[in-house]
């Protein structure tokens, strides 16, 4: 066949495709009479296409047809991050109704954390019994035990599109639109963010009642649904807020927006900004920056109040818009009643004449003063109400931005928390969470509840700054947020010593003094360690029976073993460790709880593989027995796959002191899996790369042992070069560091390499100089066996 | 990899049909989709199959970041995405495929098991994709859109600037022709010659 043909068969093809199957064969052997290939060819590729249908088109998974418990799924009509939703049946024998399903992907069903979030969905609808909300019908688990949820089925049409159609006038729009708001206002007083309201979502039934839809990222957060949602918005940014669009935190004053938005559509006939086909960098610019043109200067017949209304509602600062959908509400309401408006108040002629407005029949016959007496009168009226409502208004706001920080900062923390590669994310989050909390503190110094949820957010931030596990490095930053806490704390606990304000100073010392023992300003740690442990001991002391008393004694004396040396060391554990095991007995599957047991048993273990192996063997068997508990709980955890990294690296050692070489290689084999993966699903996170590049360079050792020089120049390599980038910036990554250098010049001097050997051990001596390490220091043995290896290498 | 503003006017020029500006974008955009596709295809979201939409939203919201806010507009991304994704997806499998073959090679624990939920060999999708596109260019991108970027119908019309009716059509040929070719069903006087 020649290239020109494949014009023909293209379009020879098309068309036969657009006609019934059953004609199809007849009219290829029309067009393509006397010329038996190109037949050939187009009835090939038609017989191609019957067989093709699911080919390359993305696998769905459809469940239509299938039945759940009473329903038959129909059909789908909407898909989302974690499922789908389909039109569904009840039928049963005297009773018939239509239903939403809403199922999850089976893909992901081995995912408990998208099994928990689903059914937090269903928890959330729940909850949000309301005549304009789409109400939660039924719920339940299907065969295979998957979740699903049934949604009352809205046969409906979006909001804009059903004013369009019956031609509804202004005064109907706004009523429609009024109803709307109640359901919303619901969700919000159920500390629910909608964070989606666009027509789409709001559907009119048949009877004229509104209802909101698909609460699926209200408040949810799987990590893959909500960022392909959030781009999606993105990508079609008409009625997402300026903080939306430029991904800061949002509050209720976003949906407040969404609904200013689709109150300009409904009152001007479009939508106050052109963005389609917009590039997204000029639609953010235009969310953001520009102010939109009032309504009446699209629709002459909107009237000034309205305008005012709507561009209230479409302030880009959140903080300048109406301060709750209620309040927004009500304004629509005064303006429906002829009452002033909230957006335009503070003109005295204007409320004077909305006063004569509103009072037409009594104004005709009154005298012109008494008219002016009537308007201060009720100006004077509408004063204190101001100030009442003012205040009321301060509280409302008040307790409304508390309890969405507090969300923030603790609930959605702690589910960003496990997911890899959110460090930047958690701190983004706090900060703006915090910068709330902070400025309501100023507004209520004496609220003792208030100043302790300050000093946790301040706790949490540190923690992600520089305090915990996984965080950003800036240990000064930590201290500082830490410190703040303490500060709190300590005036809590002068005002008023609680057993919650001197749990809460105890926590914040312990902070503190990790920061000081990080950066290793040992005195001011063991000062923070040595108040914490006798503050720790008076509570427990007081409170005996107190699991929180007891918890905060072990970890107390855990900080105190961990500031202290060897034998010192060894009996702050021993005697925490009875207490751990204890609290771990209340509840042996909780994780906490799990992992500080598992910490002390490891410690106790590395004091005793130095002194006596024999003795680590059984404490290193509860550690990794424990950690590989709370793996088993939780595949995701991250840190207790780096918590049971430490184990295998321990056995490592253990096998090592017993000559068994390979299988100590074996356990340094594993421990590297575990942090390579660590590393690499967070590459932000200091911590996991500092603890690679140190488990690569104990690989390395073993395999010099082993004689195999060129694995362990490669280990040691790539070692070096991840500590070189992470910057020798410590103490701790010093000693890494020059082990590092040490062990490279070993592996360079055995394969002959002398040159490159003598370069590594200078270099390797001078940082254990730099650290103050002489070779007749018995404790660091290193530093005078580099100074050995130096010794043969020429001047 | 350019920076913001080498980025605007690499795509600028792309615009206006400079096709050396397109080696230059390409692999900025490859990296972020590598990166951000690392995860599925290395298995740490477990169960998850291969979602190209996904994906290339995600890989977009985080270039509007990284080049915020100079990117130019989402048709461009998504043709640069698409064929991105491509290469993305069949890296991989060479990759994998050569893995498999010599699995002494792969550390115990790298990760590399999971693959896309395919019933074919991407490698020889890719293959064959390109035969076709040597003949019909324009079939070639809409299966790139819609298969590799994972774009419906209506937004790949959007993006070839063709009616949704064409791209359907277009589209149920190009995948006939594919489908006879990797299903071994190939006449001697396939059109790929010319």
């Amino acid at each position: 066949m020649i290239r020109h043909q494949w014009g023909e068969v293209d379009s020879i093809l098309k068309f036969a495709l657009e006609m019934p199957e059953s004609e199809q064969d007849a009219w290829i052997a029309r067009e393509c009479e006397g010329r038996p290939e190109l037949r050939a060819e187009v009835e090939s590729l038609l017989r191609a296409h019957r067989s093709a249908e699911t080919f390359l088109e993305p696998h769905t998974h459809t469940n239509e047809g299938r039945r759940i418990g009473p329903y038959l799924l129909v059909e789908e009509i909407g898909a989302g991050g974690m499922g789908a939703v389909y039109r569904a049946r009840r039928e049963d024998e005297n009773f018939r109704q239509e239903v939403a399903v809403k199922l999850m992907r089976a893909s992901l069903e081995i995912r408990p954390e998208a099994i928990r979030l689903f059914l937090e969905e269903r928890q959330i609808l729940a909850a949000l019994a309301h005549p304009n909300i789409a109400r939660l019908l039924d719920g339940g688990y299907t065969s295979e035990g998957m979740p699903y949820i049934v949604m009352e089925y809205v046969a409906g049409t979006p909001i804009t599109e059903y004013c369009a159609r019956n031609d509804l006038d202004l005064k109907a729009r706004l009523r429609l639109f009024l109803q709307l708001a109640t359901g919303v206002q619901f969700a919000h007083q159920h500390l629910v963010i909608h964070r989606d309201i666009k027509p789409a979502n709001v559907l009119v039934t048949g009877e004229g009642t509104p209802k909101l839809l698909d609460f699926g990222i209200a408040k949810l957060l799987d990590p893959e649904a909500a960022s392909a949602e959030t781009t999606l918005r993105l990508l079609t940014p008409d009625y997402a807020s300026p903080e939306q669009v430029r991904g800061t935190a949002m509050t209720t004053a976003s949906d407040v927006y969404s609904l200013g938005v689709l109150l300009y559509e409904l009152v001007a006939g479009r939508r106050p900004y052109q963005l389609v086909d917009t590039p997204l960098d000029q639609a953010v610019e235009t969310i953001c920056v520009t102010d939109p043109a009032p309504p009446s200067a699209v629709s002459q017949d909107v009237p000034e109040d309205l305008d005012a209304i709507v561009i209230k509602a479409l302030r880009k600062e959140p903080a300048s818009r109406y301060l709750s959908v209620r309040e927004f509400a009500e304004d629509i309401d005064r303006y429906l009643g002829f009452r002033p408006v909230l957006a335009r108040q503070g003109s005295y002629r204007y409320v004077a004449r909305k006063f004569v407005r509103r009072h037409r029949a009594g104004v005709a016959t009154a005298a012109v003063a008494c008219i002016f007496l009537a308007a201060s009168a009720a100006l004077v009226i509408r004063e204190s109400q101001v100030a009442r409502f003012e205040r009321d208004r301060a509280q409302r706001r008040f307790n409304e931005v508390r309890r969405l920080a507090h969300s923030v900062i603790f609930d959605l923390e702690d589910k960003i928390a496990a997911l890899p590669g959110s460090t930047p994310v958690r701190k983004e989050l706090i900060v703006s969470a915090i910068g709330y909390v902070d400025g309501l503190a100023k507004e209520a110094a004496g609220d003792p509840g208030l100043q302790q949820e300050l000093a946790e957010a301040y706790m949490r931030i540190g923690a992600v700054q520089g305090g915990g596990n996984e965080n950003l490095g800036d240990p000064q930053g930590a201290l500082a947020s830490f410190q703040t806490a303490e500060h709190i704390a300590r005036s809590l606990v002068a005002t008023q010593p609680s057993f919650g304000a001197r749990k809460l100073l105890i926590e914040t010392l312990r902070d503190v003094g990790h920061v000081y023992n990080q950066t290793n300003d040992r005195a001011k740690a063991e000062q923070y360690g040595k108040e914490t442990l006798a503050l720790a001991r008076d509570l427990q002391k007081q409170y005996p029976l107190n699991e929180d008393a007891e918890t905060l004694l072990a970890n107390s004396l855990y900080d105190m073993a961990a500031l202290t040396r060897d034998s010192q060391s060894l009996a702050y554990r021993l005697s925490a460790l009875p207490i751990q095991e204890e609290l771990l007995r209340a509840k042996p599957s909780d994780p906490v709880r799990q992992r500080n047991a598992a910490l002390i048993n490891k410690f106790i273990a590395g004091y005793w593989l130095i002194v006596d192996s024999d003795r680590a063997f059984p404490y290193l068997q509860r550690a990794m027995a424990l950690d590989e508990a709370r793996l088993a709980n939780d595949p995701r955890a991250q840190g207790a796959k780096l918590d049971l990294s430490f184990d295998y690296s321990q056995f490592g050692e253990y096998y090592f002191d017993k000559h068994d070489l390979p299988t100590a290689i074996g356990y340094q084999r594993k421990t590297l899996a575990i942090r390579r993966d660590l590393a690499a699903s967070d590459p932000k996170d200091v911590w996991k790369q500092e603890r690679l590049a140190y488990s690569l360079t104990s690989t390395a050792d073993l395999l010099i042992h082993t004689h195999d020089y060129q694995a362990a120049l490669a280990n040691l390599d790539e070692s070096r070069r991840m500590s070189e980038r992470l910057g020798i910036s410590d103490r701790g990554r010093m000693e890494d560091y020059a082990r590092t250098l040490e062990d490279t010049g070993e592996a360079n001097r055995a394969i002959g390499n002398e040159q490159a050997a003598c370069e590594q051990f200078s270099k390797a001596r001078d940082l254990y100089r730099k650290l103050g390490y002489s070779p007749s220091n018995p404790t660091v043995p290193r530093a005078a066996e580099v100074e050995k290896d130096l010794a043969t290498c020429a001047r | 990899m350019p920076g913001d503003h080498e980025i605007t006017e690499l795509l600028e020029r792309w615009g206006a049909g400079d096709q050396q500006a397109l080696d230059r974008l390409m692999p900025c955009i490859y990296d972020e989709l590598k990166r951000v596709a690392g995860g599925y295809l290395r298995g740490e979201r477990p169960g998850h199959t291969l979602q190209p939409t996904a994906l290339v939203h995600e890989a977009y919201l985080r270039m509007v970041h990284l080049h915020s806010p100079k990117i130019e507009n989402r048709k461009h991304f998504l043709v640069l995405a698409a064929q991105a994704m491509r290469r993305v997806l069949v890296d991989h499998a060479r990759r994998h495929n050569a893995a498999k073959r010599d699995s002494q090679l792969l550390p115990p624990d790298s990760g590399l098991v999971i693959q896309p939920n395919l019933d074919f060999d991407v490698v020889a999708l890719d293959d064959a994709l390109n035969r076709l596109a040597e003949f019909d260019p324009e079939k070639g991108r809409i299966v790139e859109l819609r298969y590799f970027a994972g774009l419906s119908v209506g937004e790949t019309a959007d993006v070839v600037g063709r009616s949704p009716a064409t791209v359907k059509r277009e589209w149920a040929v190009a995948k006939a022709w594919l489908y006879r070719q990797l299903n071994g069903e190939v006449p001697n006087d396939s059109p790929s010659m010319g």
